[in-house]
């Protein structure tokens, strides 16, 4: 999904996002997994390269979560995990890890609004081929949500460039800056979804 | 004690294009130098004849080096279970090739942990970005299939830890010129598809790599280093011999960058070579790499939180 590189210069309404300090940036680092009720609570996940933010909330439960997914599966090794265990370490076990996550804070699967951030890719190689981890997790966690009868309200996938994803737990709304560019709103997962980036 | 020699990097205004190898070493009022005793450590581990004891009393006439090293060894990435009190202590249990690694990465973290602004890179952000090729780099070398590597040169760990390190070090001297040319670079890149590193060449004269070579050179680092980072974008193209250290280098920074390690301005517009990866025997075998390097780097935390505690 190769996409436009962002404006630099940066959009109204994300140039006057106010009150930053008053919340707060709880990150959601690699493989891992935050839902929170709190409504001052923005989930960041910073530097995202092929990885992907799947952000997901519940309006009518006021439930946000996001998961930072890396690889598309676990790796056929044969023999134990390597390392701590995250939950969203691999696509297809981090969509359910978030998904059940959200229902045992009360948030009802079929109510969800979902966005998804990152999947960049390396400049395709020489020799034509490239590390493809950002495309592999996009077709995993679209196939993992697909089988959970839920589809996607808003996307900045692809591309060659960095991102950090915020996600507002108040209204639901999504904010990603594209590093040495600009930041920009990509959609607000409220009770009707408005997708306000050009990526929707 | 002696104190420890930061290492300085004071840049002139930007130059007329396009630039040049001497022109930019030139242009750098004060280099940044490898402080002495980093430095003299590198050497006296190359020396058979010399001792843990004699590497511990180098390292120990420099005190905030010392205090590096000893946080750096003691971080959970090495697992050591007690804690490490002296360096020569640190030289016995994790052996004098660690303590040299670790010495040169304290002593590069005044420098990497500077604000890139040419590359949009915060603070910290080229460290950590330095840091994670070191020690992917590292388990490439380790995980890479010992007959590909025998055609290719040798690669130690410990070498592919340093080049996985100092491999982006010119864009802190290309920093103050991109800046001002960053869009035009940016925009020649994805207007002709070509890599970021190329479009520096193309607007500038000379690319990161070539400068972090020629930064190399100054050190008087060893020639395999210079070249690693040379060709860190285009491993097969180094000197019979360099090749398999400048593989480990490739994969690591594609590696990282692909994870969001360090991620600038210039984005992912880089190539992660597929023939480097054939090279090395790990064709098939990137995501069980990845996925072996990330359960590592929570064990890093520690490495990439350094400028807290240092």
């Amino acid at each position: 999904m190769q996409r436009e590189r962002p404006e630099m210069v940066p959009t109204e309404r994300a140039a006057v996002v106010p009150h930053r300090s008053a919340r707060e940036a709880i990150t959601v680092g690699m493989g891992e997994v935050r839902v929170t009720r709190r409504a001052t609570d923005i989930l960041v996940a910073h530097g995202l390269g092929s990885c992907i933010a799947l952000c997901v909330r519940d309006p009518a439960a006021r439930v946000a979560g996001m998961a930072h997914i890396v690889l598309p599966q676990r790796p056929e090794r044969g023999g134990d995990t390597v390392g701590p265990v995250l939950g969203a370490k691999f696509a297809d076990e981090g969509v359910p890890f978030l998904m059940e996550a959200m229902e045992r804070e009360g948030a009802a699967v079929n109510r969800l609004k979902i966005a998804l951030v990152g999947a960049a890719q390396l400049f395709a190689t020489v020799g034509g081929a490239r590390l493809d981890i950002g495309n592999r997790n996009i077709l995993v966690v679209l196939q993992a949500l697909k089988e959970r009868g839920v589809g996607i309200d808003a996307h900045d996938l692809g591309g060659n460039w960095g991102r950090t994803c915020q996600l507002w737990a108040s209204d639901g709304r999504i904010v990603v800056r594209t590093i040495g560019a600009c930041e920009r709103e990509l959609a607000v997962l409220g009770t009707k979804s408005t997708a306000t980036g050009k990526n929707e | 004690m002696t104190p420890t020699t930061t290492p300085r990097l004071t840049v002139a205004q930007p130059l007329p294009l396009p630039l040049t190898r001497e022109r930019l070493l030139e242009s750098i009022e004060t280099l940044p130098a490898l402080p002495e005793v980093a430095l003299k450590v590198t050497r006296l581990v190359d020396d058979p004849g010399v001792g843990a004891s004699e590497i511990g009393r180098v390292i120990s006439t420099d005190q905030v080096l010392t205090a590096r090293v000893l946080r750096l060894a003691n971080s959970a990435f090495y697992g050591v279970s007690r804690r490490i009190g002296t360096v020569q202590e640190a030289v016995l249990i994790l052996g004098m090739r660690t303590i040299k690694t670790l010495t040169l990465a304290a002593s590069m973290y005044p420098t990497l942990q500077r604000e890139v602004r040419g590359y949009s890179l915060g603070k910290n952000d080229l460290w950590r970005h330095s840091i994670a090729c070191a020690l992917c780099a590292q388990t490439l070398a380790k995980k890479a299939q010992p007959q590909a590597v025998s055609q290719l040169g040798p690669v130690t760990p410990d070498e592919a830890f340093v080049a996985g390190l100092l491999h982006d070090i010119g864009k802190m001297a290309l920093s103050v010129h991109l800046g001002p040319r960053f869009t035009l670079v940016r925009d020649r890149a994805l207007t002709e598809k070509i890599p970021f590193l190329e479009a520096e060449r193309a607007v500038l004269g000379l690319d990161h790599a070539q400068a972090g070579a020629a930064m190399a050179e100054k050190w008087n680092l060893p020639a395999s280093l210079a070249d690693a980072i040379a060709c860190h974008h285009n491993p097969l193209g180094a000197q019979h011999g360099n090749v398999g250290l400048a593989c480990t280098t490739n994969i690591a920074d594609g590696l990282c960058l692909s994870l969001g390690i360090g991620v600038g301005g210039d984005g992912l517009l880089s190539s992660l070579q597929t023939e480097a990866v054939e090279a090395l025997g790990l064709s098939g075998r990137l995501d069980e790499v990845a996925d072996e390097f990330l359960a590592a780097l929570q064990d890093a935390e520690s490495l990439f939180e350094f400028d807290r505690a240092a």
